[in-house]
């Protein structure tokens, strides 16, 4: 506990965490406050909720893997991790306190961008935010730190964990896509189709933006291609299936950290 | 004995009156003469074969026992149907090679059909309130059906729960105008007619508010069709249509707002395409197909098409980012449609789960700099007028925000300060 606490302090302390705070906290309420001006209300999935969905797959795992890998990082290049090792303290445990500052110093993020939205929209009639997206906000926080924690303990330097950072982010927010439309040009629908099943799974963007869209109770939006797929996740059976891989996207990449972290001993 | 007697005539007085009563007094009243019905269930099927007005009151019922139609009206004229609630099996009215009918003010619920007309003319179907059941599309029939008829009018009808609200099939001069259909397949399905007009009806919550199919001479306008989100849904498909004209529709919240397929000399004009998936698909469309003067507003991709694409005149595009330097309403540079997202899905389907996705968002962007000389090209966007509504403070919101603020502030700076 006193090691979350501390680790949580250092990363509020950050001054990069800070200016991010306030940079996600602006384009955030922004954007959503323009929309919300722009456009009327709906509970659909509409552009709005889109721009939404979007800013939060955007900048949340952008910032969570950049701060959170570079925080885990720093602790190899400062000795901090070296220090740590002389005391009675099992690698397991330092994990999941690096892994819940992360969580919750990005919760006190989001819970300020929604004060500040929702302090706008109030003063101009009041914002829409689907008890959904607050959902995957949530998912998405506890998923890339995960990832985030990984991605450190695989870099060990600073600079090194800020490019591979930007890499896994790029990777799975823009390059599978956009190697699966390649692909698609070339290959038959429906195989086109079983490849986005697979990836669906196992890219965690598009894991959780389905995951909006089906709480949303909106997966229609996906098309008739998509129907078997969606019918499957509407079922209880499906949504188990929706928490069980969900799960296993944050216990997992703590479950790679945990044994990389061991078999890396002597070089921290 | 007497409490016999008196049990014996108590169940006398519930018991509904029999088919042969009602039927009985059609056959009594003289051809142009009117029945006035009593409060009464009449169980059985009833046939219309001369000129009568029939006039219920509230707590006329007229049950159909078996799967024949409650109501036959056939090989006559001038029949006026008023003010009865109907039950029946299968189709509660039927209506066969008769002229000048109409029906008024009835009620129909848990029927397998409403209305049925075939070969008809001068048909008056109003006010008529239509529920069907709960079973799926594909095991319920249509709550008005109209075949080789002319000269009909529908108005102000309200179906719910039915395969398709309305279908017509080759039916000619028909005007369907302030009906509203929801929960049902289609709501209004035109096949193979001439001349049918569409005005001022509301669709909601249907796979498909409006379909036409294969029609020549067509208007719909003033409509208001919206939350169309099945998997195949979509506001207005117009499938091998000519000569149509849509105007001044409200299209909101569909999957696809205005589906075009094969669709040629048409006009679509002063609509309203907001918070679609997709405002309009254009399908093996030509140019003689034109959007004119409709406002785009909040749709995640505003349109798709295959390489024919259709023609786009003066339209208002929330989207649209160019510039009026002289003032005349009209943007200086053209406005792209184009989304090769967009075209890509329209070739395969598959490519619909990356609609309005991150990656897709960007390549859209991309496109909206790189596109010169396509086929989804508005030479002269007309300029959005800027109009923000103030509303009253939320001041639920104004106050679950500040706490917010002030709990993440205190709780940061707790923790930053050494």
């Amino acid at each position: 506990m006193k090691l979350i606490l501390l680790e949580w302090k250092q990363m509020l302390r950050s001054r990069w965490m800070q200016m991010v705070g306030v940079l996600f906290t602006f384009i955030f309420t922004s954007i959503i406050v323009i929309q919300q001006m722009a456009l009327p209300a709906t509970d659909t999935f509409s552009r709005q909720s889109a721009s939404f969905l979007n800013l939060l797959l955007f900048l949340l795992p952008l910032f969570i893997l950049t701060i959170g890998s570079m925080g885990v990082a720093s602790d190899y290049e400062t000795k901090w991790l070296a220090l740590l090792k002389t005391y009675p303290l099992k690698m397991r445990h330092y994990i999941v306190a690096k892994f819940t500052a992360i969580v919750c110093a990005f919760l006190l993020l989001v819970v300020l961008a929604f004060g500040v939205v929702l302090l706008l929209g109030g003063l101009l009639g009041g914002v829409v935010i689907p008890p959904s997206l607050l959902m995957i906000t949530l998912l998405t926080i506890l998923i890339f730190s995960a990832i985030a924690v990984l991605v450190g303990i695989i870099a060990k330097t600073r600079l090194y964990a800020l490019a591979l950072s930007l890499v896994v982010w790029s990777f799975l927010l823009l390059l599978i896509s956009y190697a699966l439309m390649a692909v698609g040009t070339v290959i038959a629908g429906h195989v086109l189709q079983k490849i986005t099943l697979v990836v669906i799974h196992v890219n965690p963007i598009e894991w959780l933006r389905f995951g909006y869209l089906l709480f949303a109770n909106q997966a229609s939006v996906l098309g008739p291609s998509y129907y078997e797929f969606v019918q499957f996740y509407q079922t209880t059976t499906g949504l188990l299936v929706y928490t069980l891989v969900s799960i296993l996207w944050v216990a997992c990449p703590l479950l790679f950290a945990y044994i990389m972290i061991r078999k890396g001993g002597r070089s921290a | 004995m007497k409490r016999l007697s008196l049990i014996l005539l108590f169940c006398l007085w519930t018991i509904p009156v029999y088919a042969a009563d009602l039927q009985t007094q059609i056959d009594a009243t003289p051809a142009g003469g009117t029945l006035y019905l009593t409060a009464t269930t009449y169980n059985g099927n009833y046939y219309i074969t001369k000129p009568i007005t029939i006039i219920g009151q509230e707590g006329t019922k007229i049950r159909s026992m078996t799967k024949a139609p409650a109501i036959t009206i056939e090989d006559t004229n001038q029949v006026t149907l008023e003010n009865i609630t109907m039950e029946a099996q299968q189709r509660a009215i039927v209506i066969k090679k008769a002229n000048e009918v109409t029906v008024t003010h009835t009620k129909m619920s848990n029927v397998n059909a409403g209305i049925f007309v075939q070969q008809a003319k001068d048909i008056h179907i109003k006010d008529n309130y239509i529920t069907g059941t709960a079973a799926h599309y594909a095991k319920k029939g249509n709550g008005i059906a109209l075949y080789q008829s002319t000269d009909v009018t529908i108005q102000n009808n309200t179906i719910q729960q039915v395969q398709d609200g309305i279908y017509i099939e080759n039916v000619q001069r028909i005007r369907i105008d302030h009906n509203n259909v929801t929960n049902s397949r289609y709501g209004t399905h035109f096949m193979y007619s001439e001349d049918g007009e569409v005005w001022h009806n509301t669709y909601e919550n249907n796979v498909t508010g409006l379909m036409v199919m294969m029609v020549d001479g067509f208007a719909a306008g003033n409509n208001t069709i919206r939350r169309h989100m099945q998997i195949n849904g979509s506001g207005m498909t117009l499938y091998d249509v000519k000569n149509a004209k849509v105007r001044a529709n409200t299209i909101t919240e569909n999957r696809i707002g205005l589906a075009l397929q094969m669709t040629a000399q048409t006009s679509i004009k002063a609509n309203q395409f907001n918070m679609n998936q997709t405002a309009f698909e254009a399908i093996k469309t030509d140019r003689t197909t034109a959007l004119m003067a409709n406002y785009f507003q909040g749709n995640i991709l505003t349109a798709r098409s295959d390489a024919k694409g259709v023609l786009l005149q003066r339209n208002t595009y929330d989207d649209y980012h160019g510039i009026d330097p002289n003032n005349s309403g009209y943007g200086e540079t053209p406005y792209y449609a184009y989304s090769s997202f967009g075209q890509w899905m329209v070739r395969q389907p598959a490519y619909q789960f990356f609609i309005a996705s991150p990656s897709v968002t960007l390549l859209t962007a991309l496109d909206q700099q790189a596109s010169g000389g396509n086929v989804l090209q508005d030479d002269q966007p007309k300029m959005m007028q800027s109009s923000v509504t103030v509303k009253q403070i939320n001041y639920t919101q104004l106050l679950i925000g500040i706490a917010c603020i002030l709990v993440a502030i205190v709780v940061w700076w707790r923790n930053v300060k050494r």
